[in-house]
């Protein structure tokens, strides 16, 4: 999921070029705007008030690059004369790392395996909720979750599944399961530098808890992703963002990918479908918090308040195929996306979903050290590219 | 302080200040008491209501846990779970969904009676209900805090660990609750509504207060009660609407969520208000009414006689001294007035008798007068009938004593005749002074005003004096003053007729020394000095030797002779000049008599005529 989506639908279609090219093109310029947004404000030597009071009037967010629609940001900038510097990460590791080190940021979209964490470590500021008014769109499962009651840190926001995309045409049998992954033939299965994914679907597909503490368990699931490893493909060799592209050419057949994968994917090339594996999905969730370091809380809860709103909520989804918690959005999502299974699934295909939750430092040290010898292990035939 | 010099007036205000004052203080202790018992009484129905609330949302909230107490007991039967949730769903109150799941958090059985949502495999293991409740002990309620919905209704969650180790949950609506609560209102304006102690309104008489998401963060209402140590808190203030309001705010217990009952202060002091425009009503009618009589009362006590007496001294100042002062009471002021009329009729008694005394003043006056008049006619007739025959015998024995018309006498003849010539010359001069006399007091002396020398006049006195003191042996000076002008105007005879009587007094009452004559320059007046060596005057004489006939004794009568008018005369012609007679005198030394006359010379003359 660490991709840019509105971009990636934007240029859906664009047959040809190298998605990766296409997809850092809109990235520049943003980083470019940032710099020089960055660089303007202490270049204007002299800090006058008005200088001042532009500072003042900025929030800083912490997201995935694009993770958040630019209409949606202008939007708010406009109504509220607010301006926002958008600072991104490509992990939820590295952005927990960063709150951790003392980073300024006001709000900050952070997955829910670290936001527990955080709060334990009294990293996240409480929220005024009286500011977050809209936090009643928030469908009543997603609220006074067990590792934030009472929703005094966080508010969850987007949710999603981790699936296999598959390129049915090219594989020989129906994909129902983990295990297909094992299944793909030598280098036609491409997989993510992910340590909680891949540990967890391996654990899945020996039927173990992805959450399990148990080292034998963790140990199985070593000797099992090490077998993956030598057949398998890092997607971020060819494409940081997504695997639709390398999907779509049919260079593989199967890539462990989440619902924008397969949504992309689709555009290009009809063939691809998107399968929750019947051992269970891994559920991840996305929650609005505001570090103990931001400078400007309310302007951070007023952005908060402001995502919270149906009709941006349902701007983020129709741009972003991100499902989010907001109930009172579902009206005005595209009808198309609303009933498609891919981004919205039924709770049939999440009988046995499971959540990624927050290791404990014990448990945390375990799955390191597995994925360390995982990445320690040797890599299959080279690519007869 | 001039407006209130009306006793009358200061009166009255002082009376209306003092019975405004008292009026007053009666009228805001009764309002304030009314106040009061408002207050309370509308307190107390506050209070009523909020515990009438809390006692509901308790039973129903007990009644919600016995429901799961009883479904957590429940076999994870599935033929029985299905009748089991039903029966719940409709016995239970509010119950909109029940849900059982097992450990690791599968759906064994949910119903719901609007939509399942609790049944959310995505969010199931990781919701506080179920982590909560799975970590508890069997049968511990697991209450979550009172939400609200996308669709702005109040809903809470319950959940208890199962006999068999899953957890069974309840989604409990509370918008009943919310209406049950915002039924209970009172009064025309009392309102209840339902508070998150986060301060969301979750259920208002008005929906739409709910819809836009008011809180009450940070206002006086929530921060009173949650700063409070009891489970409510009433106090005034102004509401999240800006309506000043009496409020009670009461904690529902088992929940995050206050009541809140209000009622505008309006409408919560309205009785009182009416009470203190009656009162404000009553106290002025009385106040004026109070007033007015007893302004009726002090005017007829206090004034009317008061101006009574007033008028009646007015009548007297003006001089009606028959004037009587009715008597309409006999209290202080008619005592008053009693005195009043005695006094009058006094001063009435006595104007009368000094009137009479007047008019017998005058006619003893004018008697007086005419007497006078009469005597001095009489005597300057008689002078003049008496002057007639004493010349005759004057003159006869005059022509007789030198022998004229060959008229023969022996000397004892002559001797008598000589007396009787003597005594004729003396009584003539009696006569002359008489007549001198009667002439100034008949008012019949008119002085002249003609020119004459004083230096020339006062020679003549010496020349014609001279004889009488050589005679004597007395020294006669005469000193002028070298600044007397050589004409005055004025009554040649009159101003000799005081010299001369002077010099021959003086000369007659000294025995031997001098007489000395000045006449001095005064500037606007002259001045004839006559001084002796004489026997003096001795002070007790000084106030009568100008009168008539008064001599300093009768010894110096028979010694040195005189009619006695001599200074009489002087001090008579003197004043009638407009001049002043001065006496300086001690006994053994001599006298000094200065007279001083106007000095009018022809300048001066001439001036005064202009004039």
């Amino acid at each position: 999921m660490e991709h840019i989506i509105c971009v990636i639908k934007r240029n859906i279609g664009s047959e040809g070029l190298p998605m990766k090219k296409t997809i850092a093109r809109p990235i520049w310029p943003i980083i470019v705007v940032l710099l020089l947004l960055a660089g303007c404000v202490p270049s204007s030597a002299t800090p006058s008030p008005t200088a001042q009071i532009s500072v003042a009037e900025e929030i800083v967010i912490y997201g995935w690059d694009g993770g958040v629609p630019q209409a949606i940001l202008d939007d708010f900038t406009e109504e509220f004369g607010i301006n926002i510097k958008y600072r991104t990460f490509t992990s939820y590791a590295e952005a927990s790392e960063s709150i951790q080190a003392g980073e300024v940021y006001d709000v900050v979209f952070l997955g829910t395996d670290y936001v527990g964490q955080l709060i334990e470590q009294g990293d996240l500021t409480e929220l005024t909720l009286s500011n977050i008014a809209n936090l009643r769109n928030v469908a009543i499962n997603f609220r006074d979750l067990s590792f934030d009651p009472g929703n005094r840190y966080s508010v969850p926001y987007s949710w999603g599944t981790t699936g296999l995309v598959v390129r049915k045409d090219l594989f020989a049998k129906e994909v129902i399961s983990w295990n297909d992954l094992w299944e793909a033939e030598v280098n036609q299965a491409g997989i993510w530098d992910d340590q909680r994914s891949m540990i967890g679907l391996t654990l899945r597909s020996l039927g173990y808890s992805a959450n399990t503490d148990k080292p034998e368990e963790l140990e199985a699931a070593l000797k099992r992703l090490i077998e993956l490893k030598e057949r398998a493909l890092f997607m971020e060799e060819f494409d940081p963002w997504t695997s639709a592209a390398e999907l779509a050419s049919g260079r593989i057949s199967i890539a462990l990918g989440w619902a924008y994968d397969a949504m992309a994917g689709r555009e290009l090339n009809s063939e691809i479908d998107y399968v929750i594996p019947q051992e269970g999905t891994l559920l991840w969730l996305e929650s609005l918090v505001i570090p103990v370091t931001s400078t400007n809380q309310a302007g951070g809860e007023l952005f908060i308040n402001y995502m919270l709103r149906p009709e941006v909520a349902a701007q983020f989804v129709n741009e972003t195929f991100f499902a989010v918690t907001i109930e009172a959005a579902s009206k005005a999502i595209d009808a198309d996306i609303l009933s498609d299974p891919v981004v919205y699934p039924t709770d049939e295909m999440l009988v046995n979903a499971e959540i990624v939750f927050p290791l404990s430092p014990e448990s945390k040290e375990l799955y390191d050290d597995v994925w360390r010898r995982f990445m320690d292990a040797p890599t299959g035939a080279p690519l007869e590219d | 302080m001039r407006r209130f010099e009306s006793l009358q007036i200061r009166l009255l205000l002082l009376m209306g200040g003092v019975l405004m004052l008292t009026l007053l203080t009666v009228a805001g202790v009764v309002y304030g008491l009314v106040a009061n018992a408002e207050r309370e009484v509308w307190q107390g129905r506050q209070s009523e209501a909020g515990r009438n609330a809390s006692t509901l949302a308790e039973n129903y909230m007990r009644q919600a846990e016995l429901g799961l107490r009883f479904l957590s007991q429940a076999d994870e039967d599935l033929a029985v779970l299905p009748e089991l949730a039903q029966t719940a769903l409709e016995s239970v109150p509010g119950t909109l969904e029940i849900i059982w799941v097992d450990a690791r958090g599968r759906v064994i059985h949910s119903a719901a009676l609007d939509e399942v949502v609790l049944a959310s495999v995505f969010t199931i293991t990781q919701a506080n209900w179920f982590q909560s409740a799975l970590q508890g002990t069997e049968q511990a309620l697991f209450v979550g805090n009172v939400q609200i919905s996308p669709r702005n209704e109040l809903y809470i969650l319950l959940s208890m660990k199962t006999r068999t180790g899953g957890v069974v949950a309840l989604r409990l609506s509370l918008s009943d609750l919310g209406e049950i609560v915002l039924d209970a209102r009172y009064g025309e304006t009392g309102t209840t509504y339902v508070v998150q102690r986060e301060g969301f309104i979750v259920a208002h008489p008005d929906s739409e207060v709910v819809q836009q998401s008011v809180s009450l963060a940070g206002r006086p209402e929530l921060t009173g009660v949650v700063g409070a140590a009891a489970l409510n808190w009433t106090g005034s203030y102004v509401n999240f609407r800006g309506v000043p309001v009496i409020g009670t705010v009461s904690e529902i217990p088992g929940t995050n969520l206050l009541s809140i009952t209000e009622i505008a202060e309006t409408e919560a002091t309205n009785s009182s208000r009416n009470a203190l425009v009656v009162l404000g009503a009553v106290t002025v009618i009385f106040w004026v009414g109070a007033l007015l009589v007893a302004a009726a009362l002090v005017r007829r006590l206090v004034f009317v006689p008061l101006e009574l007496l007033q008028s009646g001294a007015k009548e007297v100042a003006e001089g009606n001294l028959k004037h009587q002062v009715k008597i309409l009471r006999h209290d202080e002021i008619g005592k008053l007035s009693v005195s009043f009329n005695e006094m009058a009729r006094s001063l009435d008694a006595r104007a009368s008798e000094r009137e009479r005394l007047v008019k017998d003043l005058q006619t003893a006056k004018r008697l007086a007068e005419e007497n006078s008049r009469l005597k001095s006619e009489f005597l300057s007739t008689m002078s003049h009938e008496l002057r007639t025959p004493m010349n005759a015998i004057e003159g006869f024995t005059s022509i007789m004593l030198s022998r004229m018309g060959g008229v023969e006498f022996n000397d004892k003849a002559e001797r008598y005749i000589t007396r009787v010539s003597a005594n004729s010359k003396r009584l003539l001069q009696l006569i002359n002074d008489f007549l001198d006399l009667s002439r100034v007091e008949s008012g019949r002396l008119e002085l002249a005003k003609l020119p004459f020398s004083p230096v020339e006049l006062a020679q003549r006195w010496k020349a014609e004096i001279g004889i009488l003191a050589e005679n004597k042996g007395v020294e006669l000076e005469l000193t002028l003053d070298p600044n007397l002008p050589e004409v005055v105007y004025g009554d040649e005879e009159a101003v000799s007729k005081v010299a001369l009587n002077l010099l021959s007094n003086a000369i007659k009452f000294t025995e031997q020394g001098r007489v000395s004559l000045t006449v001095a320059n005064g500037g606007d007046e002259w001045r004839i000095i006559v001084a002796d060596t004489g026997i003096g005057i001795p002070p007790h004489a000084r106030e009568f030797v100008f009168e008539e006939f008064r001599q300093v004794d009768q010894t110096s009568k028979r010694k040195f002779g005189g009619t006695g008018l001599g200074l009489a005369i002087v001090q008579k012609y003197t004043r009638t000049m407009g001049g002043t007679v001065a006496l300086q005198s001690e006994v053994g030394q001599g006298s000094t008599f200065t007279v001083t006359l106007p000095l009018q010379t022809p300048d001066g003359l001439m001036l005064e005529n202009m004039k």
